[in-house]
């Protein structure tokens, strides 16, 4: 073992001074190593630590006097030495890296940067890329945007839902809204970066004066006015045909006129509102026609307008809720001011967030099972529903989800109501 | 022949080296038993060492490698060259000079 660990220790020399003493070294070595093993413990000890400490500094001075050989042959000058006296310094650098070096170092970095684009490309469904930069791989898909960043406290804290193409966010005390224009043919790689470069954008928006929405969408002021009552009217085809001079309020001929208005939307010509010609999106992938019909009540019970129309809740506004339009909405007038303005109409944000994210709850029982967490929806909400479930029995109760979307709003100073 | 006009003083283990190769060509190993019994136990040469003094003789053309008879690659023989001889000579003669020095100046004081 001691002849191999010297056979090692002579590559610290120069390999010229290698090649022309290594073997001579070596065998000189047995040979004083066989003399030692008559001695005393000692005497081996001493010999074993003078021969590797002496090999040692004769390699530092063999490697110094090997430098020392090579400068004058790089320095500049006759027979490396110097012209009429005059000490020759070198004026630049002579070392260039080998090719095989650079040829390395580009496969490695073409490495880094295949697994770094892999990373972000394909990452989304870990918690760091999702909750952080990636968003989702189509426009419609309802988005939960988190963050640690404390100036997106409240950006990344809200709830962010999404119909039609338009993102929803509650930012700090102001809820706002904005669109996500995703380009056909870059859902995936492109939409990522516009997010990264829609987040750095709006980002020093964000301060002391408060959020403007224009900011988020970058839109011109003479364009109409994006905010969360803007946007709520655009998604919900009832408000929109109700508000008929668009000014997001529903005033009291507005409200004479309901009727008259919804049944512009029976585009059927049943005589009834569905859930889906009141606003609701159609599902993405085929569902039975249990869960359908539950989602169809669930979306009537949450907008306000809609709960109020559907007066018996059997999730479609019939001819008769119809003719009795204009009685309901006056219900929703609560200072009976004769209009409905957004604070009467909007559903309340808590809600909102609670909503959205029970839609994991499949089998309807107001509870987000572990199996019901395990599609793409859960693992974006994966975090959300960790600190929900406070019992840690992996089952997130419909209170539970509540308590955790209140407490991270009153965090972030967003006003929520209580949940209805 | 001229002595070397770089030539310093030599370190005791270079001049061992050189006064055991004065007396016939050796081998590694010979040289540092001959070294070691030379200074009688007091110089034990390191093979680091011995090598090292070695190859900075052989640079300077003080001494020459040859191959012995039958001697394999690990068994490489070495022996002065005239100039290291000469200047191993001149090495002697300085000592010399001092130990003569030293004796009229150091003797009477002690007598």
């Amino acid at each position: 073992m001691l002849l191999r660990l010297y056979r090692s220790f002579l590559h610290l020399f120069p390999a010229p001074y290698r090649s022309t003493f290594g073997q001579e070294m070596n065998a000189v070595f047995r040979q004083r190593e066989a003399d030692v093993r008559t001695k005393g413990v000692f005497a081996r000890y001493a010999f074993f630590i003078r021969e590797f400490t002496s090999l040692i500094s004769a390699a530092i001075r063999e490697r110094a006097r090997h430098s020392e050989a090579r400068e004058p042959q790089l320095a500049a000058g006759p027979a490396g030495g110097t012209y009429d006296d005059v000490p020759g310094f070198y004026t630049c650098e002579p070392y260039f890296p080998r090719r095989s070096a650079l040829l390395h170092g580009g496969i490695l970095s073409l490495a880094m940067f295949g697994a770094a684009s892999a990373a972000f490309e394909y990452g989304t469904g870990h918690h760091l890329f999702q909750t952080l930069l990636g968003g989702s791989r189509t426009a419609n898909q309802t988005q939960f945007i988190e963050t640690s960043e404390s100036g997106f406290a409240a950006f990344g804290r809200s709830v962010a839902a999404s119909a039609d193409g338009v993102l929803m966010l509650i930012l700090g005390k102001q809820p706002a809204t904005a669109t996500v224009e995703v380009k056909p043919g870059r859902e995936k790689l492109g939409e990522l970066w516009s997010n990264v470069l829609w987040l750095l954008r709006v980002r020093p928006q964000i301060g002391a004066g408060g959020f403007n929405p224009q900011d988020l969408t970058g839109t011109e002021p003479e364009e109409p006015r994006r905010d969360y009552t803007s946007v709520y009217f655009q998604v919900m085809p009832v408000l929109r045909t109700l508000d008929a001079d668009g000014d997001y309020i529903i005033s009291a001929a507005e409200i004479a006129n309901a009727p008259s208005a919804l049944r512009c939307l029976d585009r059927n010509h049943d005589g009834n509102l569905s859930p889906e010609e009141c606003g609701q999106g159609s599902a993405e992938s085929p569902v039975d026609s249990q869960s359908l019909k539950r989602a169809g009540l669930e979306f009537m019970r949450f907008h306000p307008v809609l709960a109020t129309l559907d007066a018996d809740h059997d999730c479609e506004i019939s001819a008769s809720e119809i003719q009795n339009a204009t009685a309901a909405l006056k219900k929703l007038d609560k200072n009976g001011d004769g209009k409905l303005t957004q604070n009467e109409i909007l559903p309340d944000p808590l809600a909102n967030a609670v909503f959205f994210v029970m839609r994991l709850d499949a089998n309807g029982d107001r509870r987000i099972s572990t199996d019901e967490r395990s599609g793409e929806l859960g693992r974006r909400y994966r975090e959300l529903l960790d600190a929900a479930d406070q019992n840690k029995d992996g089952v997130v109760t419909e209170e539970e989800l509540t308590d955790e979307i209140r407490r991270r709003a009153a965090l972030t100073g967003t006003p929520m109501q209580e949940q209805k | 022949m001229k002595s070397d006009p770089t030539f310093s003083p030599l370190s005791e283990p270079v001049l061992l080296i050189l006064l055991s190769l004065a007396e016939q060509p050796r081998h590694g190993y010979s040289i540092l038993k001959d070294v070691e019994a030379m200074s009688v136990g007091r110089v034990v040469l390191s093979t680091g060492t011995l090598y090292g003094a070695l190859g900075r003789l052989l640079d300077d053309r003080w001494i020459e490698r040859f191959e012995e008879d039958e001697a394999s690659r690990d068994r490489q023989a070495y022996r002065l060259t005239p100039k290291g001889r000469q200047n191993l000579l001149t090495e002697v003669a300085r000592m010399k000079q001092l130990t003569r020095l030293a004796g009229l100046r150091v003797s009477p004081k002690e007598a």
